[in-house]
């Protein structure tokens, strides 16, 4: 049956080989050959310093913030899907579909959302008059704290419907065999149902840190340079330095930064013993 | 068994107020947008889809306008082909070293973070002088092609296998099996991918700022450019307009969804 599909497989491998191991491919090729060691750098050009200073900064801040806001919509993002995988067809796919849209909507419209919420003297000033403590708004304004929230806005419907998916998949009688051995039910939510969500939490966790990274101008206009991450210094060096070596080299090191918590995540589900 | 149902209750009410937190922004910028007044104001005052509409009088948004909607369709439909091509590899090829190599190139996009992809692109389009619009409609298929490919997995999924193998005995043709049967079966989840596609392609404004100058942006990639340099409320119409386009292509993805369900019962 398959030889009659051997001109599709022959198009669409084409077109996957192109369209994506070809632009990889070009990166890799544009980075690697050019590549330096920190140290012959240093040694030819002392200048660069603080480039791979820069770098190494908004390295390290990328995983910080990745890390984080993946780790604190995590509690959130259980206790919705918890609480909506109970709901019937029709209002689970209302729920999904409530969901989705903001999924889908992300980076633009929270930027824009949390940029009125948190401009002063706009249009969330009215807050200041239901009793809503001005100093909190104004704590919040290029804060660390605001963009992590407004990051957190984006990952909890993405990381609620994955956890959906996950209680939607496990067998149910080994809730209700344990409650029948008297097993009570903090422990029976604690061994079965979290339990057997762990391989999940820590792939869910990886995906959030992999959003995270996309989510780069998120922190540059809410945050603003304070906050710099890794691909916001790419897309300064193709867009205003018109250097797209180093924009390879950064894509490059974005790559590594990306692959961490992702074999992190790896690593605890195989010892969890779980696929995830 | 009180202490239960309070557990319960309390459970549900923190999922819709987590429910309600994640609305929040759209709500605002969808508010800000169709608010009739020109200032930035939430609550909105008076909600008319008119204001939205202003965004169509001025040249540079109208253009950015029809440039997404025109990439959104050319790239979404691009993905659900190759979606309906490898998904077919994997379901028909005999060889499992083509369906493995089919199923990670698919998944492959998703992995590689959208940032890290854009300078491949960027670096692509100087080595091949490809117009940029193509890369970028190219660009937005890869990335709406991983879920695109696993929403027709999951009609995939759902269709005997039993039923193809019967089909193929009694007409001993792969193509009257995939379009007599296959196919058609798919058509809904074809049809709820091509929307994610487009939804996708429609607010992803990464790509673009990169492969795109700003005299010939799409909407994202516009209002971003305008945000740098001042709170133009044009900004919140586009927000609007796009969010508006995605709800109705949530809407009809839920119709497509509906007709699934009422044709499997």
């Amino acid at each position: 049956m398959a030889e009659e599909f051997r001109v599709g497989r022959i198009v669409t491998l084409a077109v996957l080989c192109i369209a994506v191991v070809g632009p990889i491919a070009l990166l890799v090729l544009h980075a690697l050959p050019r590549y330096p060691s920190p140290a012959s750098v240093l040694a030819t050009d002392p200048s660069r310093m603080s480039l791979l200073d820069l770098m190494l900064t908004a390295a390290l801040r990328t995983v910080g913030v990745s890390a984080m806001a993946s780790a604190i919509s995590l509690p959130s993002s259980l206790i919705a899907a918890f609480g909506l995988a109970r709901l019937g067809p029709v209002a689970l796919t209302v729920v999904v579909l409530v969901l989705a849209l903001p999924m889908f909507l992300n980076v633009l419209v929270v930027i824009l959302a949390w940029l009125v919420i948190l401009q002063p003297d706009g249009a969330f000033v009215w807050l200041t008059t239901v009793g809503f403590a001005q100093s909190l708004l104004d704590a919040l304004r290029h804060s660390t704290l605001a963009s992590v929230i407004a990051i957190v806005n984006v990952l909890i419907p993405v990381q609620t419907l994955l956890f959906i998916y996950s209680i939607k998949q496990r067998d149910d009688s080994l809730v209700d065999a344990s409650l029948l051995l008297g097993v009570s039910r903090a422990r029976t939510f604690w061994s079965i149902d979290l339990g057997l969500l762990a391989p999940s939490i820590a792939g869910v966790w990886a995906i959030g840190t992999l959003i995270t990274v996309n989510l780069y101008l998120i922190p540059e206009f809410i945050t603003g340079p304070k906050l710099t991450m890794l691909p916001f210094l790419i897309q300064q060096a193709v867009i205003q330095k018109f250097d797209l070596a180093q924009a390879a080299r950064l894509a490059m090191v974005t790559m590594v930064v990306t692959l961490v918590p992702i074999l992190l995540a790896r690593l605890v589900q195989l010892r969890l013993g779980g696929r995830g | 068994m009180i202490m239960n149902k309070v557990a319960r209750l309390s459970l549900g009410v923190v999922s819709m107020l987590i429910v309600g937190f994640v609305m929040v922004p759209f709500a605002v910028v969808v508010g800000v947008g169709l608010d009739e007044s020109d200032g930035l104001v939430f609550p909105p005052r008076s909600l008319s889809i008119t204001s939205a509409l202003r965004v169509f009088e001025e040249q540079n948004w109208r253009d950015a306008i029809v440039l997404s909607v025109l990439v959104g369709l050319f790239s979404s439909l691009s993905a659900v082909t190759i979606a309906c091509l490898a998904m077919l590899e994997v379901r028909f090829a005999a060889n499992a070293i083509w369906r493995h190599l089919m199923r990670s190139l698919i998944i492959l996009p998703a992995f590689i973070p959208t940032i890290v992809y854009a300078v491949g692109l960027v670096i692509m389009k100087d080595h091949t002088g490809v117009p940029a619009v193509l890369v970028l409609t190219a660009g937005h298929a890869i990335l709406a092609v991983p879920i695109t490919y696993l929403m027709i997995r999951v009609g995939d999924a759902r269709l005997p296998q039993s039923m193809v193998e019967a089909a193929y005995l009694l007409t001993g043709s792969f193509r009257s099996v995939v379009t007599a049967i296959v196919l058609p079966r798919l058509l809904p989840f074809f049809g709820l991918g091509w929307l994610v596609a487009l939804a996708i392609s429609l607010t992803e404004p990464i790509l673009a700022i990169f492969l795109l100058s700003d005299g010939t942006a799409t909407a994202p990639q516009l209002a971003f450019s305008g945000l740098r340099f001042r709170f133009d409320p044009l900004i919140f119409s586009s927000g609007a307009v796009l969010s508006l386009l995605v709800v109705m292509s949530a809407v009809t993805g839920m119709f497509f969804w509906i007709r699934v369900s009422r044709h499997e019962a």
